[in-house]
């Protein structure tokens, strides 16, 4: 019996794909990646003026209505207008405590929702306030917790005064 | 005899074919190992050396680093400036007048480097006056604030924080 030719083509080998050369591309770039890799996610905060400045361009600007300023402090936090210098608001600190931040960022949210313009805060903490907790206020400041999806800082500039 | 079995034993051996690697597992790791190093890419020019015992703030910033001038302080009270250990304030933590003189001195002299490089590179876009603050995070403010004034006397008047992604 003789075979179909169709038969015949069947018994052909299948040739396997050559993987070196991307095998090799794969090598090289690993190398490279490995070499710039930042396994540590590292960030900064930013302040961007120096407080004496900040008083001369107080003088220069046009007369302001508000301004926040916030006393910081282990026990308290208060929310001043520097201007009229009045207390807006306060709240009792609690630096452990998930439900104090909650409260605080929609303190600091009601505040900018009523001064939208503003976008500076001026800041006065205690010599003992530690760094890791002052880290953690200026993020409340800064960014809205209560709507992630809202890219917009509540206020950008911090600034420290003593 | 032994001669023709010899040759008998070659003709079997050249009949069996090579074996051959196989890699498609092996690519597999690699691709996976690309992507992960993919995501964790950098595209900062420049890169911070924190010093072993100080362990940064946590914080949700995402603003990338800028280049500058870095001040570092542990748990220690050891002061570094550019990776030099400048001075160390008291087991207390106590701040005295030639701690302060010794951090200004050394800002002094690398203000002064950073505006000759500057002028001599013509690179004006390039910051000039800021700080990094490395600094460990059961550092209480007094000490931070020593440490702006003292840079702000030395002709620095940018700061940042430098703090961990979550």
């Amino acid at each position: 019996m003789y075979s179909l030719p169709s038969a015949r083509r069947k018994k052909r080998k299948v040739s396997n794909l050559n993987l070196i050369p991307i095998l090799d591309v794969v090598f090289v770039l690993i190398f490279f990646l490995l070499f710039s890799v930042q396994l540590l996610k590292i960030f900064e905060i930013g302040t961007d003026l120096p407080v004496f400045k900040l008083v001369k361009e107080q003088k220069k600007e046009d007369k302001k209505k508000f301004e926040l300023k916030i006393y910081v402090d282990n026990q308290n936090i208060r929310f001043v207008n520097s201007i009229n210098r009045r207390t807006i608001d306060k709240i009792s600190v609690d630096w452990e405590n998930e439900d104090f931040y909650k409260e605080l960022n929609e303190k600091i949210v009601k505040i900018k929702t009523e001064n939208p313009e503003e976008e500076r805060v001026v800041l006065t903490p205690r010599n003992n306030v530690e760094y890791q907790n002052l880290v953690k206020f200026m993020d409340q400041i800064r960014s809205n917790k209560s709507d992630p999806e809202s890219k917009e800082k509540l206020f950008e500039q911090i600034i420290f005064e003593k | 005899m032994i001669g023709k079995r010899f040759i008998r034993n070659r003709k079997r051996r050249s009949k069996s074919e090579p074996m051959e690697l196989e890699l498609n597992s092996l690519l597999d790791i690699l691709v996976i190992l690309l992507v992960f190093l993919l995501k964790n890419y950098s595209v900062n020019e420049f890169e911070l050396k924190i010093n072993k015992g100080i362990s940064i703030p946590d914080s949700v910033s995402k603003s990338m680093i800028s280049k500058g001038v870095t001040i570092q302080l542990n748990k220690e009270f050891e002061v570094f400036v550019e990776e030099k250990l400048v001075t160390s304030l008291n087991e207390e933590g106590r701040w005295k007048y030639s701690n302060k003189i010794k951090i200004r001195n050394e800002l002094l002299g690398l203000k002064e480097e950073i505006e000759r490089m500057r002028m001599q590179s013509e690179n004006i876009a390039e910051p000039t006056d800021v700080v990094n603050f490395i600094m460990d995070k059961e550092i209480d403010f007094q000490h931070i604030n020593q440490l702006m004034k003292i840079s702000t006397d030395a002709g620095f008047e940018q700061f940042k924080f430098i703090v961990l992604g979550s």
